[in-house]
C-alpha cells in the first residue's frame, strides 16, 4: 500500500480495476470474439510504440509490447482510493484491496497461489487517489491470467470469516506500518497539511474506523467503484498487439459497461497560515532531521506543461550531486548528508511541496536550517540558466529512454497518465513537451514554489534531543 | 497487498534466494537457456558474457575477495574506503564525477556484497562506452581519498550507523548475527558508532585499496548489446594497471553457533520482531548442483512467499501479521534458513508456536510428494523472470564467478531442480528446522514466551 501518488513526469502510477457485479463469467465467452473483433487502426506512440483503445464498455487499454522482455505485465488501474471513502469508513478502499485476494465466489479463489505457481507475481497497492492490481506472468500464463482477472474483477468473497480474518491482517499492516516514530511524524504531518481534507486520513485508516468496517461495506464500495467503466488497462512486455488485442476482446470486452461515480474531494486545498510547528522525538530515531511542507495554489498543475516545468525545475533544485542546493549543502561547504526537494501534484489541483534536510553535525539541526535560508535566498536571487535546464532536460529524458524497456516502470508510466484523465497519445508525447521547456517556464515555476509564504516546519528528533527544545523556545520568547 | 517488502528487509539476501529468483524460465519442460560465454582477455582475469543484441545498454559487474584482519583494529574500513571510491577519481571531485557519469546516461555503483565482496556496476549506452570505462577506470586506478571528503563520509557513516542501532529492524539484524555467528571474525568486527570509524586516515585507505584491487582477486560479468570480442577489449581496459597479486586474508566458513536458543532483545515499539534460524552449512555443498535445488526446494515450500506453508498459517489462516518471510541466506562462507515476521505483542507466544509446530512437522515427515511436485514446478516456472535488464544479468554472472560456479550452472538449473527428490529435502529439513538446532530472536517483548538471555543492543 503505497500512502501517496507523485505525478511528477507523468510517470506515475497506474490503477486500474474492473467492474464485477453480476458479469457472466467471462472465461466461457466464447473464443470467436476475439476473431470477429476487427484490430483498430492505431499508429503505434512516438515514445513507447503503444496502440491503445477505448472498450464499448468504457475500459481504457494500452498495449505496449517489449520484445526481450521475459515476462508479461498486466496492471488493472482503478480512479478509486482512500479520498472516495465516507466519513467513519477510512481504510476500506485498502481493505477492499485485500478482500479481493481472498477466495471469493469466483476466480479471484487462490489467485495469488496460482500466479506464483506459475512462476509470477501479483501484488496491489491503494493510494488517497487509486489503486492498483498487477500481474507479471511468464508469456505462457498471459492468456490464464488475464481470463482469470477478468472474473476477478467482479468477484468478492462472501465468506465472513475470511473477510474477518483478513481485516486482521490489515490492522496487523496498520501496526507495523505505524510501528515507527517517523511514521507517526509522517501522519501528524499530513493531518496539519490538509486539515479536513481526506488526504489528512491515514489511507490505511484509523484504528476506530477499522474496527467498524464489515464485509457488507466492502461489497457496496465493490459494487460502486469497481467497474469496467472506471478501469485502465496497461498491458507491457513480452506479448504482441494482436495477441494482446484478441485477449482483451475476447476476456474483458464483454464485461457490462458501469457507472463512473463522482469523485467529490477534488477541490483546492492550500496550506493554513497558522500552521504550527511539529516536533516529534522517539527511541528509534538515530539522527535528527528537518522537514518543510506546504500546499499552494498551481493554476492548471496536472497539465502536461505545467507538469514538465515543475519537474525541470524540481530537478535544478535538488535532483542531483550538481543541483542548486545539494552541491552548497552535501559537498561544497556540507552541513547535510542529503537535500531533498519534492513537487507533489495533487488530483484536487494543488502542489503539495516538501523540502527536507538532514545534519551532518547531529548538534547543529539550527544552522542547517538556517544554511537552507539562505540557500533558498541564492536560488531566488540568480535564476536558474539556460544551460542549466537543458542539463537537466538532457539527463531526465535520457534516463526516460533507458527506461522504455522495464515492464513495470512503463505500465506505471501510462496507468499514471490513465489516473489523471489523460489519453495514451499524451504520455507518448510527455519527451516532448519535457524538450520544450525553456528557462522562463522553469523559473516561473521554480518562483511559484518558491514564494514567501507560510511552511509548516517540522522536526524528527531522537529522543535525547528532546530536551533541548524547551530551553531554545524559552530563549526565543525572552528575546522577543 | 504488498506483503513482502518490509520483512524481507530483514532478512540477509543470499545465494540461494538470489540464485532461485534469477534464473530462466522455463515452462512444462520448455527451456530457454541464457547465453554465457567465457570471455578471452590478455588479463586471463575469469570473465563471462551474456551478449543480447537487442539490448539498449551494457553493463559490466566486476568484483574483488574483501576481508578483515583482527589484529589491525581497522573495523570498519572497507564500509568507509567503498564511500570513498565513490567520491571521485583523477581530476573529478565528487560533484564533477557524478555529472559526468550522469552527463554520459550511465551509471556507476560500488557496494559491498555478501563473502564479503566489493562489487563495482557499470551500466552505459553502446555508443557511450568508451567514455563511461575511461571514467570507471579511473576510479579503479585514480580514486581520490581526499581529507575533505574523508571527513564527511566518515560523519555520513556514523550518523547512518546511529540510525541503524536505534532502529528496532537494525538492532535485530545486528542481534541475529551476533547470536548466530558469534564466532566469525566479520561478526565481532561489526562496528557500533563513534568506534574506530573516525580514526581512518588517508593512508589507510591508500592501503586498503592496494590490498585488494588487483587481478588474482576480481572477476567479472558482462551482459547486454555487446560481442564477446568486444567483452575482452572491455575487460582489458578495465583491468590495466592493476597489480598482479592481492594480499588480504583469507576469511574462514562460518560456525554456527546459537543453536536452542531463545534471545530477547528490548526495545520500545508497539509490536516485537521474531526471527527464527537454522544451522549454517558450508555453501561448497547444499548450494551446488541438485543438492543446492533441494535447498531451493525446502525453503519455498516452508516459507518463501505467498504459496509458503508459514505464510499460509500465519498469516491467511490466523491474521496474526502483515507478512512473514522465509528464505535461505548466509553467502560463500555458509549457509543458513531464517524466518522473519513482526506482529503484536501478545501474539508473538502464539505465532512462534505456530512456526515451531510448522518446522517440527516438516522436519520430522518431510514434504510431501504433492508439494514435492509443485514446488519444484514454482522453481522452475519462476527461473529467469528476473533477468530483466543487462544489469541484473551481468549481476548475476558475476556472483556465479564469485562463488565458484561451474559455466552451465545457470542453465542446468532447471534440470537440476527436476532432479531433486524427497530424500534431499527430508534430509536438509532435519538439518536445518530440526527444534534443537533453531535460534530464535525477539526484538521488542516477549511476552509469555520464555527466553534463555537477553542481548540489549544500544
Amino acid at each position: 500500500m503505497r500512502k501517496s501518488i507523485s505525478l511528477s513526469g507523468l510517470g506515475a502510477l497506474a490503477s486500474l480495476c474492473l467492474i464485477m457485479t453480476a458479469c457472466a463469467p467471462v472465461g466461457d465467452q466464447p473464443q470467436a470474439i476475439a476473431d470477429k473483433a476487427p484490430m483498430p487502426s492505431v499508429k503505434p506512440g512516438v515514445t513507447y510504440g503503444s496502440s491503445s483503445f477505448v472498450l464499448d464498455n468504457g475500459m481504457e487499454v494500452v498495449i505496449v509490447p517489449i520484445a526481450n522482455a521475459p515476462i508479461v505485465h498486466m496492471q488493472f488501474t482503478y480512479r478509486v482510493g482512500s479520498n472516495d471513502e465516507e466519513a467513519g469508513k477510512s481504510g476500506l478502499a485498502h481493505y477492499l484491496e485485500h478482500l479481493m485476494f481472498r477466495a471469493g465466489e469466483k476466480a479471484n479463489a487462490g489467485h495469488l497461489e496460482q500466479v506464483a505457481q506459475a512462476g509470477g507475481s501479483s501484488n496491489a497497492y491503494t493510494s488517497n487517489e487509486t489503486t492498483s492490481y498487477y500481474n507479471a506472468v511468464p508469456p505462457e500464463k498471459f492468456e490464464e491470467t488475464l481470463k482469470r482477472e477478468a472474473t476477478r474483477i467482479g468477484s468478492l468473497t462472501n465468506d465472513e470469516a475470511a473477510a474477518a480474518v483478513e481485516l486482521d491482517v490489515v490492522k496487523r499492516e496498520k501496526t507495523q506500518r505505524r510501528d515507527s516514530t517517523a511514521a507517526k511524524f509522517f501522519e501528524k504531518l499530513l493531518a496539519a497539511l490538509w486539515g479536513d481534507q481526506p488526504n489528512a486520513r491515514p489511507v490505511i485508516g484509523t484504528d476506530a474506523d477499522l474496527n467498524g468496517l464489515t464485509l457488507a461495506d466492502a461489497r457496496l464500495f465493490h459494487a460502486k467503484w469497481y467497474g469496467a467503466s472506471n478501469i485502465g488497462l496497461v498491458i507491457t512486455g513480452k506479448t504482441t498487439v494482436p495477441e494482446a488485442y484478441g485477449l482483451v476482446m475476447r476476456y474483458l470486452a464483454p464485461l457490462p459497461r458501469s457507472a463512473v461515480p463522482e469523485r467529490v474531494w477534488r477541490k483546492n486545498s492550500v496550506t493554513s497560515p497558522k500552521l504550527a510547528p511539529l516536533v516529534m522525538s522517539g527511541p528509534d530515531v538515530g539522527t535528527p532531521s528537518l522537514l518543510r511542507a506546504r500546499l499552494i495554489a498551481y493554476p492548471d498543475v496536472l497539465a502536461p506543461a505545467n507538469q514538465a516545468a515543475l519537474l525541470v525545475a524540481t530537478q535544478a533544485i535538488a535532483g542531483s550531486a550538481d543541483s542548486r542546493l545539494t552541491r552548497p549543502m552535501v559537498y561544497g561547504q556540507p552541513v547535510a548528508t542529503g537535500v531533498g526537494f519534492s513537487a507533489r501534484a495533487q488530483m484536487n489541483g494543488s502542489l503539495w511541496l516538501s523540502l527536507s534536510a538532514s545534519p551532518l553535525d547531529l548538534d547543529n539541526l539550527s544552522g542547517l536550517s538556517q544554511r537552507l535560508d539562505a540557500e533558498l535566498d541564492n536560488l531566488r536571487a540568480k535564476p536558474l540558466t539556460e544551460a542549466e535546464v537543458e542539463k537537466v532536460k538532457k539527463r531526465y529524458l535520457t534516463a526516460l529512454e533507458q527506461s522504455k524497456d522495464k515492464p513495470s516502470g512503463v505500465a506505471s508510466t501510462f496507468s499514471g497518465g490513465y489516473l489523471i484523465g489523460q489519453a495514451a497519445v499524451d504520455t507518448e508525447n510527455w519527451p516532448n513537451v519535457v524538450r520544450a521547456v525553456n528557462a522562463e517556464q522553469a523559473n516561473a515555476a521554480l518562483k511559484a514554489m518558491l514564494l514567501p509564504g507560510p511552511w509548516l516546519d517540522a522536526r524528527l528528533l531522537p529522543r535525547e534531543a528532546t530536551a533541548k527544545k524547551p530551553a531554545a523556545q524559552e530563549k526565543t520568547k525572552k528575546q522577543k | 497487498m504488498p506483503m513482502i517488502d518490509v520483512i524481507a528487509a530483514r532478512v540477509r539476501p543470499t545465494g540461494i534466494a538470489l540464485l532461485v529468483s534469477a534464473c530462466l524460465m522455463l515452462v512444462a519442460g520448455q527451456t530457454q537457456a541464457l547465453p554465457i560465454e567465457k570471455v578471452l582477455s590478455s588479463s586471463n582475469v575469469p570473465a563471462w558474457v551474456s551478449p543480447d543484441p537487442a539490448a539498449k545498454d551494457v553493463t559490466v559487474v566486476m568484483s574483488w575477495r574483501d576481508g578483515f584482519d583482527p589484529k589491525t583494529s581497522k573495523r570498519g574500513l572497507s564500509n568507509v574506503a567503498i564511500a570513498m571510491m565513490g567520491a571521485g577519481a583523477g581530476n573529478l571531485d565528487e560533484v564533477d564525477f557524478k555529472s559526468a557519469v550522469q552527463d554520459l546516461g550511465a551509471t556507476m555503483r560500488i557496494y559491498s556484497s555478501d563473502g564479503p565482496r566489493i562489487g563495482f556496476q557499470i551500466t552505459t549506452k553502446a555508443d557511450k562506452l568508451d567514455e563511461t570505462l575511461a571514467l570507471a577506470h579511473s576510479v579503479l586506478t585514480e580514486p581520490r581519498f581526499a581529507d575533505v571528503d574523508l571527513m564527511r563520509i566518515t560523519k555520513t557513516i556514523n550518523n547512518g550507523r546511529k540510525s541503524y542501532f536505534a532502529a528496532p529492524q537494525g538492532k535485530a539484524q545486528y542481534a541475529m548475527a551476533q547470536v548466530t555467528m558469534a564466532n566469525d571474525v566479520l561478526t565481532r568486527a561489526t562496528l557500533k558508532p563513534n568506534e574506530d570509524i573516525p580514526t581512518f586516515t588517508r593512508a589507510d585507505l591508500i592501503t586498503w585499496h592496494k590490498q585488494r584491487f588487483a587481478l588474482d582477486n576480481l572477476v567479472i560479468g558482462l551482459a547486454g548489446n555487446l560481442t564477446s570480442a568486444q567483452a575482452g577489449e572491455i575487460v582489458d581496459r578495465l583491468v590495466a594497471g592493476l597489480p598482479a597479486k592481492s594480499a588480504i586474508p583469507a576469511m574462514p566458513m562460518i560456525t554456527y553457533t546459537g543453536a536452542g536458543e531463545v534471545v530477547l532483545v528490548p526495545a520500545e515499539s508497539e509490536q516485537s520482531i521474531l526471527m527464527v534460524a537454522g544451522g549454517y552449512l558450508p555453501d561448497a555443498g547444499p548450494n551446488e548442483g541438485v543438492e543446492g535445488a533441494a535447498g531451493d526446494v525446502l525453503a519455498d515450500y516452508v516459507g518463501n512467499g505467498s504459496s509458503g506453508r508459514l505464510f499460509k498459517k500465519i498469516r491467511e489462516e490466523k491474521g496474526l501479521s502483515y507478512g512473514i518471510t522465509g528464505s535461505t541466506g548466509g553467502g560463500a562462507r555458509g549457509t543458513s534458513y531464517m524466518i522473519g515476521t513482526s506482529l503484536p505483542k501478545d501474539k508473538v507466544a502464539e505465532a512462534l508456536g505456530l512456526v515451531r509446530e510448522v518446522l517440527t512437522q516438516v522436519a520430522q515427515e518431510g514434504i510431501t510428494d504433492t508439494d514435492l511436485v509443485a514446488t519444484k514446478e514454482r522453481l522452475r516456472a519462476r527461473h529467469g523472470r528476473g533477468l530483466t535488464s543487462s544489469a541484473a544479468i551481468a549481476g548475476t554472472l558475476n556472483m556465479m564467478l564469485g562463488r565458484g560456479r561451474p559455466i552451465d550452472h545457470w542453465n542446468l538449473y532447471p534440470d537440476n531442480v527436476a532432479a531433486v527428490t524427497k530424500a534431499q529435502v527430508d534430509q536438509l529439513a532435519r538439518t536445518y528446522l530440526a527444534p534443537n538446532k533453531l535460534a530464535v530472536l525477539i526484538v521488542g517483548d516477549a511476552n509469555g514466551v520464555s527466553t534463555t538471555r537477553m542481548f540489549p543492543v544500544n
